[in-house]
């Protein structure tokens, strides 16, 4: 029996310690998220291309109209020669910019990543709002089982730090405009504030939890007095007087009626 | 609500001392009879022993 309680225990000492070493790879890779779509590209490099071409192209047909325009100015060619070069110039770009504005958007529609236009504003989207999720599962299944380990605890707190900053560090970048400050500053200045509001943050939500256990505390020391009243006080004094002679029946009855009581106010905590 | 029951929610949803789980999961009338029994052997013994020394006393 005990060797298999030992052997339980280990068991949950190594489950503990798996959940320990998880909890800190979550929370290195839930930092590390949002931050993954910086060194991508904003714009897919075929589209890129095609959008240089296209401006190439324009360039080539207004500098062309230049050209013309000077000639006129020269005297090298009539006023209706250059407004017929010019009409026909001016038409072949707008059929250009047409079949080229069609081709850029079958492009960008072909390159979609799960509907977003690049894998950059995807990952954005996508690893952002993750964490959150399974932020609440992990949250959920500690729930379950968290007991005070000395390690486990201070995995959760790292994680639950680096969520908070996270949290913050965006909410602060999204509502506060960047052209404020120089972006260095303004950078250091939404860490420093994701920083203060997480300590208050989470030393707040600490404040409420302990309120609870104090509450759990104050249950504890009854249930301390109860089993302290029954084992030194009840058992002795009816031991005392079944010892000198009073009547069995009518301790037992008594015992038995304070029992009842006991467990019936137990139930009552218990539930 | 079985009294195991109850115990197991009290010390799961309170985290109540082991030593009080352990008192609350004993019978009190279980062990106010156990004592008894005690306290009667220890009488009977104690009778015995009265019992030998009278007898002593009579022999002197």
């Amino acid at each position: 029996m005990t060797q298999e309680k030992t052997k339980n225990q280990i068991l949950m000492t190594g489950k503990n310690k798996v959940y320990a070493i998880l909890i800190f790879i979550g929370a290195l890779f839930f930092s590390i998220a949002p931050f993954l779509h910086i060194n991508m590209p904003k714009q897919h490099i075929e589209i890129k291309n095609l959008k240089k071409e296209i401006n190439k192209q324009e360039k080539i047909f207004d500098n062309t109209i230049l050209e013309k325009r000077l000639l006129l100015k020269n005297n090298q060619i009539s006023s209706l020669e250059f407004l017929n070069i010019t009409d026909e110039i001016t038409k072949n770009k707008t059929l250009y910019i047409q079949k080229s504005n069609s081709e850029l958007k079958n492009l960008i529609n072909s390159k979609r990543v799960f509907g977003f236009k690049t894998l950059r504003t995807f990952t954005i989207g996508f690893f952002v709002r993750l964490p959150y999720l399974l932020f609440s599962f992990i949250i959920l299944i500690l729930s379950f089982n968290l007991k005070k380990v000395k390690y486990l605890s201070k995995a959760l707190n790292f994680l639950i730090f680096n969520f908070f900053f996270i949290s913050f560090y965006h909410l602060v970048w999204f509502l506060w405009d960047s052209n404020d400050l120089p972006k260095s500053t303004y950078y250091i200045a939404i860490a420093i504030i994701s920083i203060i509001f997480s300590f208050s943050f989470i030393n707040l939500i600490k404040y409420f939890n302990n309120k609870d256990s104090i509450f759990k505390e104050k249950i504890r020391s009854l249930v301390s007095f109860i089993t302290f009243s029954r084992e030194n006080i009840v058992k002795e004094l009816a031991l005392k007087a079944i010892l000198n002679n009073v009547k069995d029946d009518k301790i037992n009855s008594l015992i038995d009626k304070h029992e009842d009581e006991m467990w019936k106010t137990l139930e009552k905590t218990a539930e | 609500m079985k009294k195991k029951e109850i115990i197991k929610r009290l010390y799961r949803k309170f985290l109540i001392d082991k030593k009080d789980k352990k008192l609350l999961e004993e019978s009190l009338q279980e062990k106010i009879k156990k004592d008894i029994e005690k306290a009667d052997a220890i009488l009977k013994e104690l009778y015995i022993e009265k019992m030998l020394l009278e007898n002593d006393i009579m022999n002197l």
